[in-house]
């Protein structure tokens, strides 16, 4: 499949897909066009489709400009997926919600319906069978985002990352992210971790009660520590009592206690609702090689492709390695993690549950919420932190790869191959094949087995392969 | 599964970043390595810094738990550094990221008394008792992006680094470690045929000479002063006697390439043109009993990239020939060709 593949396949909410829900279907319509049209080496497919679109030759009939448009909306459902995993994993922690909460707002294209703008891009209609223009039920959000490129289209930005943009701004992702990003965490929490940018947004006066918390509640915060206790406490009658003072000193006038709680609370309000797009990074990297501005990589979709990988051979070597390496690393792992366990001090009476849990939760397909109860572990948070099946699957994960080029380098010492003198970034691009590879094969899979949510079962390679050591284990 | 151009290997990461859970021994360890400051602002970030501090170290022991390595330590102006074996990492350690912009403080690139082989970044949440390991950046990658004119300097004084820039598969971290062992378990075994192995080792271990660093008298194996190296190669020509007329240091070379019978000298002058930027000329010169170089013998320069960025090639009779001198800043790469017919040899340089 060559990179023109992203015109003709789509990323849409799937609820059947049960790890990920979502997935990618081939648009029939989109790619009979883009065959059509028979682009050729080196030309700039995308500039055809968006002139097209756009309709800036004007000698192109309306079917053709609504096709290039569906191939466009094709392209731009990969990056809108992208940016609801990025904010999922950007808002780490406890937050209450996954990347499969976002999709609903911006994964919206139905593939289907042709669409068209007119009059620069100031009006859409969507096209019936008898290629009349209607005005549209429904306005996909794919569309928002071409109609708004169009107007942009002076600027530098890519297509990729004008979709990144928008797609980051959308209101109701944001509105949802106001409300849901910050839920897991206590008041004095956010007050602890208020940064700069959001200190200038404050009021003086604010800034000031702010400074007096941290003068006082993050002080004691670093010594409480030291007896256990996790969850940020209300402050305490005497720390109030010092802050007042502080502020006393400072001119600010809080009448009592009770004012002062009151004000804290308000100013953590303002902090949950705080904008985090006010800074953004640049999308755009400056090439001084080039002398030009590139997309960001990590926005970018590589295209491994297996149908034009040259190195065949090398495939194949993968792909044994793995299927040795796999069931060797995950016994390796889960006797290091009972080891670990054993040398804890508050989970060493869990140890010998440790195999139990796994069997429940990949086996018996319980979340650790139901397992929590069975083993005697006081809440999810315990069994999180015991079983960690997230640890034990990136543990795994890093210990296959690292044998694999281990097993690489060997072979490549035995063959005798010329390994060049910058053979750092040599074994990092090995590391970053091999990653490819193995996440592809094996883990990417097992990685949303564990973030889906109900009902899911675990069927992936690496869970088959768990379930078989746990069965044997004696 | 295959069947999907899209993928890139940061995929994995977000959905299972590398999460350490923070228990009762990670807060009383950290509890001895924070500074007992009595300003709040830095007190609370040497608190941070010290528990990132304490879950790296354990991450990192446990991930090389093969390697035996000494893990040290370092606090230098409330900045936490961590030594294993040859490698120092430096922690940036920070509460949230959202806003996909890291602040690392000018004084620890700019001026720091100790030159780091990585910037770790590492997420702290205080009151969830997680610690998530984000990525990294090497020392070049981080001097290279700053000095390139892309970062842009805050009123505090901090660059402001993109995520992107960042190397967001934390195991990359352990690769020069198995790099490292790889070039010693070569050598343990390599008794029967070392002749053969030494050509793989040489590879392996030949380090990307670090232009700049020679001022600081740091020099890289193989490489010698003019001094010394007249007195290997007497007949060396010395036409570049004028040429190194004010050059702070020209500082020596001696490349031994091998092309067929004729053996060269590459002749490397850095000059200091101000801070970070430096001159750099480069010359090619006969050896031995040999007064010109080979005809058609050509030297290369060569971005990071691979594109050809100038060339030369001697004629009949050069006694010697140069690059046209060009300037660069720190951690800047190229790589220098020198052919003759089918023959080349390249060298890679670090500015």
């Amino acid at each position: 499949m060559s990179g023109l593949s992203r015109y003709w396949n789509i990323w849409r909410i799937d609820p059947a897909s049960e790890a990920v829900g979502y997935k990618s279907s081939v648009i029939p319509v989109a790619q009979e066009f883009i065959n059509d049209l028979n682009f050729r080496r080196n030309t700039d497919s995308q500039a055809t489709l968006l002139s097209y679109f756009y309709n800036q030759n004007c000698d192109v009939d309306i079917k053709t400009r609504a096709k290039a448009g569906l191939c466009l909306r094709c392209y731009i459902s990969y990056p809108i997926l992208k940016v609801c995993k990025k904010l999922d994993s950007l808002f780490s922690g406890g937050k209450q919600f996954t990347y499969r909460d976002l999709l609903p707002f911006v994964l919206d294209d139905d593939g289907r319906t042709l669409m068209v703008i007119e009059q620069d891009a100031k009006k859409l209609f969507s096209l019936d069978k008898n290629g009349q223009l209607k005005s549209p039920s429904y306005q996909f959000f794919s569309l928002k985002i071409l109609q708004s490129f169009r107007s942009e289209s002076q600027s530098r930005m890519s297509l990729d990352n004008w979709t990144y943009l928008q797609t980051k701004q959308n209101p109701q992702i944001k509105n949802f992210i106001s409300e849901f990003g910050f839920r897991h965490l206590s008041d004095w929490a956010l007050l602890n971790r208020v940064r700069r940018n959001q200190l200038e947004g404050l009021s003086i006066r604010e800034r000031n009660i702010v400074e007096a918390f941290h003068m006082v509640y993050r002080r004691d915060r670093v010594k409480q520590r030291q007896t256990g206790i996790r969850k940020c406490p209300d402050p305490s009658r005497a720390q109030l009592q010092e802050m007042l003072m502080y502020l006393r000193d400072k001119k600010i006038n809080v009448n009592n206690n009770k004012d002062l709680i009151i004000s804290l609370h308000q100013i953590a309000v303002q902090l949950r609702q705080y904008d985090i797009w006010n800074s953004r990074e640049p999308l755009e990297i400056y090439n001084p090689e080039a002398q030009i501005y590139t997309p960001r990589a990590d926005l970018l979709g590589a295209s491994l492709d297996i149908e034009e990988e040259e190195n065949k051979e090398f495939i194949r070597f993968l792909q044994k390695q793995l299927n040795l390496i796999l069931a060797d690393a995950i016994k390796q792992e889960i006797n290091n993690r009972i080891c670990q366990l054993k040398k804890s001090k508050r989970y060493a009476i869990f140890a010998n549950q440790y195999i139990q849990g796994l069997q429940l939760y990949y086996c018996d397909n319980l979340s650790l919420r139901e397992i929590a109860p069975k083993l005697n572990m006081q809440s999810w948070d315990r069994a999180r932190r015991i079983l960690n099946p997230g640890k034990l699957l990136s543990d795994v994960r890093s210990l296959t790869i690292q044998k694999i080029i281990s097993e690489i380098l060997h072979k490549a010492q035995e063959k005798k191959f010329f390994i060049e003198s910058s053979s750092k970034e040599y074994i990092k691009n090995i590391a970053e094949e091999v990653e490819c590879f193995t996440d592809t094969e094996v883990f990417k899979e097992a990685a949303e087995e564990i973030r889906a949510g109900k009902n899911r079962t675990m069927n992936s390679v690496y869970a088959q392969q768990l379930k078989i050591y746990l069965q044997d284990y004696k | 599964m295959r069947n999907i151009s899209t993928y890139d290997s940061i995929d994995f990461r977000l959905l299972i970043p590398e999460i350490i859970h923070l228990e009762t021994e990670h807060f009383e360890c950290a509890n001895k390595i924070c500074l007992q400051i009595s300003n709040e602002p830095k007190q609370w970030e040497s608190y941070l810094n010290s528990l990132a501090l304490v879950a790296f170290k354990n991450w990192l022991t446990e991930k090389l738990s093969q390697y035996n390595l000494d893990l040290e330590i370092q606090v230098i102006d409330n900045t936490y550094y961590l030594c294993a074996g040859e490698l120092k990492y430096c922690l940036i350690s920070v509460e949230h990221i959202l806003d996909e912009i890291v602040n690392i403080s000018r004084k620890i690139i700019d001026i720091s008394a100790m030159l780091p082989d990585f910037y770790v970044l590492i997420e702290v949440l205080e009151e969830e008792e997680e610690v998530i390991i984000k990525g990294f950046l090497s020392y070049g990658d981080l001097t290279n992006y700053c000095f390139q004119g892309n970062s842009r300097l805050s009123h505090d004084d901090d660059y402001q680094i993109p995520l992107s820039v960042f190397d967001l598969e934390p195991n990359h971290l352990l690769l020069s470690h198995q790099f490292a062992e790889l070039a010693e378990s070569s050598l343990a075994t390599s008794a029967g045929n070392v002749a053969e192995q030494k050509t793989l080792i040489d590879g392996l271990e030949k380090r990307v000479p670090k232009l700049s660093q020679w001022f600081k008298n740091v020099f890289d194996e193989g490489w010698l002063t003019i001094d010394k190296l007249t007195k290997v190669e007497s007949n060396l020509a010395f036409n570049t006697r004028k040429l190194v007329e004010g050059v702070r240091r020209g500082k020596l070379i001696d490349l031994e390439i091998q092309l067929g019978k004729n053996t060269v000298a590459l002749l490397v002058n850095i000059i200091e043109v101000t801070d970070n930027k430096f001159s750099i000329l480069i010359q090619l010169h006969p050896t031995g009993k040999h007064k010109y170089l080979p005809q058609n013998l050509q030297l290369i320069m060569l971005s990071k990239a691979g594109k050809i960025l100038q060339e030369v090639r001697a004629r009949a009779q050069d006694n010697y020939i140069q690059l046209k001198p060009f300037k660069g800043e720190a951690a800047k790469r190229f790589s220098i060709e020198v052919a003759l017919d089918n023959i080349s040899i390249k060298e890679n340089f670090e500015i």
